[in-house]
């Protein structure tokens, strides 16, 4: 009886989730979608698309990478207090995130009329993108990465040193390689957390084709004009967001602590 | 001879630590109950704890010096550390382990990397990842891992106490045959009499982060000073805990 309408509990929810992607695939058929593909909105978007969240990854893992070693390895309160801060972009609305961005950045921001005595101007710019990206993927990166750091054994790194290896061979020979499962999985969340990136980038960058529209944006213009083209482009979207799950379920099946 | 010093205090939480202890050739065998701080003076030593003052010193080479400012770091420091676990880097195989504390080309550090696993009877593993070595094993390649870079001491955790009751004998007697053969001054803990028996070395007790006693096997037999002690070597107690 309980068993019954756990079943059924469960099983609407999992239809709920379901039944949208699979709207998504079957209201459409490939003839629309190539159409779609071919549809001028598609290609730039989707250049754009991967250029900016290729460098707001490179931004990401080279910026996040230290921070997270020391979030991983420190003992110190302030650590922890950090890794709460590093949190916040998750909870933050991304049309909040975009706005604070803005407020920040923007022309009449809070350092904007300092970049724009340096002559940049972020606002509403490809860079905009980038960084309401980095904004609002960090902690996926970060956070992924400060568990895989967390979890190599001091003595490791110890020895490591006892053995004539200074702190970044140490951090490139060993630690790096130990953690390497848990910083490619982060790294994929969040490209996929960047990739999907929509109210932040609208409120920071606008949606400008070629420099700020990319593939959400660009689903959400297209709606307006041939659906079949948002159908395209958003098939795209989720054959990349499943490619990621798919790639990421057996590594932590294999994880082993 | 070589002789290396520590005369440090470490505070770690609930650990208060003060200890002077002095070892060469001949080894020391460190004991105590759990707690009382002996891996945190090996790891003190090799410089991955910082004593709050004191100095560490090997044949007149200053390694700390909480007075004058010298604190040097672990990698110029020339201690083998091995931990009870070992700590054998498991993405790399027995002979990668072992070339890794090696400097110079790489066809020449495999060589010797080869060589040191031969000697101490590991060859066979070269190739394989830790996580498929025995007990045994394992101690032996992080051995030659610990031996590779000519450290001027070895420090050995409990280099015993991850073996089974079968292996543990051999092991023992092979370990205490290598560290002989090496004439580097080594401290090892042990905690187990057999043990502190076979490595025949000078014994220090520790206990609550306290030198209690420090000699000769036979004199601190004939008239341990605490409790921990008469148990561990087996002799008549001074009392009652």
């Amino acid at each position: 009886m309980w068993r019954t309408a756990g079943y059924v509990l469960g099983g609407g929810l999992l239809a709920f989730l379901v039944l949208p992607v699979v709207a998504l695939f079957i209201t459409g058929n490939p003839a629309d979608w190539l159409a779609g593909l071919r549809h001028p909105i598609t290609a730039p978007a989707l250049v754009l698309s991967l250029v900016t969240t290729a460098l707001s990854l490179s931004v990401l893992v080279v910026l996040g990478t230290p921070l997270a070693w020391w979030l991983g390895r420190s003992e110190a309160r302030v650590a922890r207090l950090v890794e709460t801060v590093v949190q916040l972009p998750i909870v933050v609305p991304p049309a909040v995130a975009g706005l604070a961005l803005l407020l920040a950045f923007g022309r009449r921001g809070l350092i904007g009329p300092l970049l724009e005595g340096a002559g940049i101007d972020i606002a509403f710019s490809t860079i905009a993108v980038v960084l309401a990206q980095v904004f609002v993927a960090a902690p996926f990166y970060i956070q992924a990465a400060t568990t895989a750091f967390a979890g190599i054994d001091e003595n490791l790194l110890v020895v490591a040193r006892t053995l004539g290896a200074r702190p970044a061979t140490v951090l490139f020979r060993v630690a790096l390689p130990l953690a390497r499962r848990g910083l490619i999985a982060g790294a994929a969340l969040a490209w996929a957390r960047a990739l999907g990136e929509f109210g932040a980038t609208l409120m920071f960058a606008g949606n400008l084709s070629g420099r700020t529209q990319t593939l959400p944006l660009a689903v959400y213009t297209a709606l307006e004009s041939d659906v079949r083209a948002a159908q395209a482009l958003a098939v795209i979207l989720v054959v990349i967001a499943l490619a990621i799950i798919i790639f990421l379920r057996p590594r932590r099946g294999r994880h082993r602590p | 001879m070589t002789v290396l010093a520590a005369n440090i205090a470490v505070r770690l939480g609930e650990l208060d630590l003060e200890i002077a202890l002095e070892v060469d050739e001949r080894g020391l065998v460190l004991v105590g109950p759990n707690g009382a701080g002996k891996t945190t003076s090996l790891l003190a030593m090799v410089g991955a704890r910082r004593p709050s003052r004191g100095r560490i010193a090997i044949a007149g080479d200053v390694l700390f010096d909480g007075a004058a400012g010298i604190d040097r770091a672990t990698e110029e420091r020339g201690l083998a550390y091995l931990p009870q676990d070992y700590a054998l880097f498991p993405h790399l195989t027995a002979v990668g382990n072992v070339a890794f504390g090696l400097r110079g080309p790489r066809a020449e550090r495999i060589e010797k990397a080869r060589s040191l696993l031969d000697r101490l009877g590991v060859g066979a593993t070269a190739e394989r990842h830790p996580g498929s070595l025995s007990g045994g094993e394992r101690q032996r390649v992080a051995l030659a891992r610990a031996l590779a870079p000519s450290p001027r001491a070895l420090l050995l955790d409990e280099p015993l106490a991850a073996l089974d009751v079968e292996s543990r004998q051999s092991v023992r007697a092979f370990l205490v045959a290598e560290l002989r053969a090496q004439c580097r001054p080594f401290i090892v803990i042990a905690h187990d009499r057999d043990d502190v028996r076979a490595f025949a070395a000078p014994v220090a007790v520790l206990e609550r982060g306290r030198v209690v006693q420090q000699g000769e096997l036979a004199s601190l037999e004939a008239s341990p000073a605490t409790s921990f002690t008469a148990r561990l070597l087996g002799g008549p107690g001074p009392g009652h805990d």
